[in-house]
């Protein structure tokens, strides 16, 4: 008996194939699936920086994802942690002069992007356990997802009030591209290096995150999604998990705000705000929570009718808008889910599970046993 | 695969345990030893607390005054994870299961419980042992091998009380509590579940919530018969079929 699960490398190989064409994709790109859009040329790259912020909120999506997809928790505050991943590297790599509470600290800039990233790691892991542990065993559900927006109003507060260190509103400019060793001082400098840049960084962090939530640990998360209590009298420590969880989701968004950072070479405190909070909810939705690549694809899809339309029409959110309410009505698993359904039932048995239960039981039951690898 | 038994006479000791909800009294001052082994039948009408009273022992509900020993422990503040680790695993008088998972995937998350703490949870669940034959080996002592790629949700009433038995059998535990696991099923299926209620019982011990007394009869080591949140009597089943009270207060018509 075989599995229908694509094995862990054709994912994985895909992934990479999805990297290497996605800018192929964009618009101006000769792969534009936008039928406004006007100059094409053969294997011409569209907007590359585009593309790069693609695989930035690809990123933080990731993140997002891990919590809300596979463990079933919706935090609302998600963008604290792609704003911390931001400042961190900004204000290592620009230096900073400040004075609190009679101490007076002074750094001064440097360059060194793995550092920046290694600090945006740290803090991020630090207050996402902190608060982690203060929040999972006091509340679920619809005040978790409050609670996370408040935390992360204070964060945001920070970053706009605290002027000396952050630059307030106007936040900091003139941030420099790290350099990498073995290459050119400003190598990094050009958009299309650094979306190879970028692209190598997020296959390896979507790497991760697919081992995780492929291992026996992701699968418990799975568990906590659809009965906590279940799982809490099986044996699992459910808020231990909850704080992993939390955790771990909180650092893909960290390294996404790393390379924003990098990428805009400026940051603002609208990096942590309840507007990119949102965003994330909706790409993952839109793409689809309930699988893999789905909130990638959220991603590319916000940023692609975003670009667009917003250039032919002032009022491109509701274009969004109306996206969204489309998808959230006709396919509430999303892009990639309406996908799956299609590959695994075919188009019409699709539609029909939508509506029926005996549609569901009747095409349930023609699927494979799972591989047992050791099984008799 | 029985667990190495530790020297306790008992399994279960209550000490006046008390569950009240708004002043009513679900569970009322229950003190009684429940002994190591067997099949520990609880009988009595709707409403007597037997539910409650799994829940005090499982530790989904807190008492509102006494206590709950384990096997000489006290575990009454105990976190319902940790009794399962101690080998305490129970069923659910209404079906809880994870729906949308696989019949596959709800047997495995209860069989890999096993390793939580012990195993590098990030690694493949091809180096967690035997895992996957312990798996199968389950869904097969369950008799839903052949339908285990299908969503749990999917299956048919009798199955999914099946699948839940198959999650608490999974931890190889020491004690089970079996709140109505017949309730809805088909003669077959009763037939098959009690068999293999009967299979798996040597070496562990067995609380069961049970209304078919014919059932009940035939598999109890001991019936305890429950009341308005109180123990009206325990014994035999011939020494239950002949007690008065009992008699007066609940079998009448049933046996
Ligand atoms: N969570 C609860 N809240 C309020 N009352 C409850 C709760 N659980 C049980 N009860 C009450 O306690 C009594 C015993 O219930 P239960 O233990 O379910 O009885 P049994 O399982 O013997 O039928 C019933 O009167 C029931 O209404
Ligand atoms: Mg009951």
């Amino acid at each position: 008996m075989k599995s229908r699960r694509a094995a862990p490398w054709i994912t994985l190989v895909a992934i990479a194939a999805g990297l290497i064409l996605l800018p192929l994709f964009m618009p101006g790109g000769s792969l534009d699936l936008n039928p406004l859009s006007g100059n094409r040329f053969p294997f011409h790259a569209g907007f590359i920086d585009l593309a790069t912020t693609v695989l930035v909120f690809a990123l933080f999506a990731l993140g997002f994802n891990m919590l809300f997809g596979h463990s079933g928790e919706l935090s609302f505050g998600h963008a604290m942690f792609f704003s911390i991943g931001a400042y961190a590297p900004a204000l290592y790599t620009k230096g900073f002069k400040v004075d609190i509470a009679g101490l007076h600290l002074h750094h001064d800039a440097t360059n060194n992007g793995f550092i920046a990233l290694v600090l945006a790691l740290g803090f991020v892991l630090l207050w996402a356990f902190l608060l982690a542990r203060l929040i999972v065993p006091r509340s679920s559900g619809i005040y978790y997802s409050m609670i996370t927006m408040a935390f992360a109003q204070v964060i945001y507060f920070i970053t706009f009030r605290w002027s000396e260190l952050t630059g307030g509103e106007d936040g900091i400019q003139g941030i420099a591209r790290p350099v990498l060793p073995g290459l050119p001082a400003n190598w990094l400098a050009n958009s299309t290096h650094f979306y190879i840049f970028t692209a190598v960084v997020a296959f390896v962090a979507i790497a991760a995150n697919y081992w995780i939530v492929r291992s026996p640990f992701g699968s418990v998360l799975h568990a906590l999604r659809e009965n906590r209590q279940r799982a809490r009298f099986l044996g699992y420590d459910v808020n231990r998990y909850r704080v992993n969880a939390f955790v771990l989701s909180a650092l893909f968004p960290a390294v996404g705000g790393w390379l924003w950072t990098y990428l805009q070479q400026a940051i603002n405190p609208d990096a942590g705000g309840i507007d990119y909070s949102g965003r994330v909810v909706m790409m993952s939705l839109l793409g689809g929570i309930g699988t893999f690549v789905g909130p990638m694809i959220g991603a590319f899809v916000y940023w692609d009718i975003q670009n667009s339309v917003a250039q032919q029409w002032k009022y491109w959110p509701a274009a969004l808008g109306a996206v969204f309410v489309v998808f959230v009505l006709a396919a509430p698993a999303g892009i990639a889910g309406a996908f799956v359904a299609f590959q695994r039932y075919g188009f019409a048995n699709s539609i029909r599970r939508l509506f029926s239960r005996e549609a569901r039981l009747e095409t349930d039951l023609a699927e494979e046993l799972p591989a047992r690898e050791g099984g008799p | 695969m029985s667990v190495a038994a530790p020297a306790a006479s008992y399994a279960f000791k209550t000490t006046n345990l008390t569950r009240s909800f708004a002043g009513f009294k679900a569970v009322n001052d229950v003190s009684i030893e429940i002994p190591r082994g067997g099949v520990r039948t609880i009988i009595g009408p709707n409403g007597a607390g037997k539910t409650t009273f799994f829940n005090l022992l499982s530790g989904l509900l807190p008492p509102s005054n006494g206590h709950v020993f384990f096997e000489e422990r006290d575990i009454t503040d105990l976190d319902p994870y940790r009794r399962a680790r101690l080998g305490i695993a129970r069923s659910f008088q209404i079906t809880n299961i994870f729906n949308k998972l696989t019949v596959y995937e709800n047997v495995r998350l209860a069989v890999q419980a096993n390793y939580d703490g012990k195993a590098n949870f990030f690694l493949p669940t091809r180096r967690m042992g035997d895992l996957h034959a312990r798996t199968a080996e389950i869904l097969r002592d369950i008799g839903l091998f052949d339908v285990s790629g299908g969503l749990a949700e999917n299956l048919s009433h009798g199955d999914q009380r099946r699948l839940e038995i198959g999650l608490v059998l999974a931890r190889d535990p020491q004690v089970l509590l079996l709140d109505e696991p017949l309730a809805g099923m088909s003669p077959t299926e009763t037939h098959a579940t009690v068999e293999l209620i009967q299979r798996i019982s040597p070496g562990r011990t067995i609380l069961l919530v049970e209304h078919d007394i014919d059932v009940v009869m035939s598999i109890s080591t001991t019936i305890t018969v429950m009341q308005t949140g109180q123990i009206l009597a325990v014994g035999t089943p011939d020494e239950i079929r002949a007690n008065e009270a009992v008699q007066r207060a609940y079998l009448g018509g049933l046996a």
